[in-house]
């Protein structure tokens, strides 16, 4: 599994932050950084993960199933 | 960990969709059903009255990502009654679905100030975003009858798309949810764009049928406008429960969201005692309701206690990009910990709340670090 930005609908709530730490983070700028941007969630993150896409109120993060 | 095989789920927003990750995530592998009252896929409703109402963002963005293997989810199932006896959720078309488990998560409405034969607006589903949207591109003028944040976002959002904007309260608009202060730094911010506002303490009175035409204020006068929306906040949607409980109060949960043996809830329906609380309140927010729905969850799968976290909300208004954690006491002065009111970005914190409260204004901060300072609030004053 991987979760895909969309920048443009960030807003920089970072609640995605607060559930997912590991995977996500707010810079000084309030920029997301995203820790497995392009690459596959690790299995064990796959849960954290779907809580953090879950959570984001703008739907700024995009679930991409491998292969699809 | 447990003996549920089948448990149902009512309610079709937020809180029903976390409960279902989480219960999956928790290890419940048994059957789920997810009876939601309205037609259509799952959304979020923080963007209703921001993003979707100001034209920044489409409808398709509100739409919740659902993993259809998860879960049965049934849109258009209304639940009418709950036969306890029996574990049967009973629908509007007469079906009854069997659980061993229940999460009633059927969220709220808008309260409404009108009678039932007025065609009265409000803004609280993602129909009724798109049609306000659409019909503020003709329309010159707009009275917003309410108080709250949701009243602010609609008027941000018409004012922005050129309407004149009248907001009529019964006090002081954001004074009880906000205090004095941040709540005189937003009205400031909607004044400068031309907003103005009407006290009418005895409430009003909504004039026309088909379509509204104006309210009538205590003093007698009508004020009149393209446009009269609504935003008086919402009310639990309980009364399919009567039969099966006491909902005079809405439906009262215990710390673990429990309600009853094998039936907890959460989101905007439940009414919480959390710790430092009287007396059970509702908080029809969007943290709120997924916190709940996990706690919820953990429950119902007889699992440990999942922590709550402080409450968090936030707004976007006329410029200022607003974030709190805790409850804002009302009567008490906030501490300035960096920027400034004057500048409209800062950093603010109350002591002498249920919780301890801190808020961002225009000010970058991570969520834990906001809620860590609400915290820490808290904690100073109890030493």
């Amino acid at each position: 599994m991987r979760v895909d930005v969309i920048r443009p609908r960030c807003e920089g709530h970072g609640l995605c932050e607060e559930v997912a730490p590991a995977i996500f983070s707010l810079d000084a700028d309030g920029e997301l950084i995203h820790a497995f941007e392009g690459q596959e969630i690790p299995a064990e993150l796959e849960a954290t993960a779907r809580a953090a896409v879950t959570v984001c109120p703008v739907a700024a993060l995009l679930i991409e199933r491998s292969g699809q | 960990m447990t003996d549920l095989h089948r448990i149902v789920i009512v309610g079709g927003s937020i809180a029903a969709v976390t409960a279902v990750d989480s219960l999956r995530s928790m290890g419940y592998s048994g059957e789920l059903v997810v009876l939601g009252a309205e037609t259509g896929r799952p959304y979020a409703r923080p963007p209703l009255s921001k993003g979707l109402l100001n034209g920044v963002s489409d409808s398709e963005s509100c739409i919740l990502q659902v993993d259809d293997s998860s879960a049965d989810f049934r849109s258009g199932a209304c639940a009418v009654d709950l036969d306890r006896h029996d574990s049967q959720v009973i629908l509007a078309d007469g079906e009854r679905v069997p659980f061993d488990g229940l999460i009633v998560a059927t969220g709220a409405r808008a309260r409404r100030i009108g009678q039932p034969n007025q065609n009265e607006k409000v803004v609280r589903t993602l129909g009724d975003s798109l049609s306000l949207r659409e019909v503020m591109r003709t329309s010159d003028s707009m009275i917003i009858v309410g108080a709250g944040f949701l009243a602010f976002e609609i008027a941000t959002a018409a004012a922005r798309a050129g309407l004149t904007v009248t907001i009529v309260s019964r006090s002081t608009p954001l004074r009880a949810i906000a205090g004095p202060h941040l709540a005189k730094l937003v009205i400031d911010a909607a004044r400068q764009a031309g907003v103005d506002f009407v006290t009418s303490a005895a409430g009003v009175r909504l004039v026309g049928h088909e379509r509204i035409t104006g309210v009538e204020v205590d003093d007698g006068t009508t004020l009149t406008a393209d446009l009269v929306i609504t935003a008086a906040g919402c009310l639990p949607n309980v009364e399919w429960l009567a039969s099966a409980f006491d909902v005079s109060n809405g439906l009262v949960v215990d710390e673990r969201m429990r309600v009853a043996p094998r039936i907890v809830a959460a989101g905007d329906v439940a009414s919480w005692r959390g710790p430092g609380r009287s007396h059970p309140r509702r908080t029809p927010l969007w943290m709120s309701a997924i916190a709940q729905a996990r706690a919820a969850s953990a429950s119902l799968l007889q699992l440990d206690p999942i922590p709550m976290p402080a409450q968090y909300a936030w707004t976007e208004v006329f410029g200022l990009d607003v974030k709190i954690a805790g409850t804002i006491p009302p009567r008490v002065s906030p501490v300035v910990i960096d920027g400034s009111f004057a500048e409209r970005r800062a950093l603010v914190t109350w002591t002498g709340g249920e919780s301890g409260a801190a808020a961002a204004v225009n000010y970058h901060l991570p969520i834990a670090r906001l809620k860590a300072l609400a915290r820490q609030t808290r904690e100073t004053m109890s030493v």
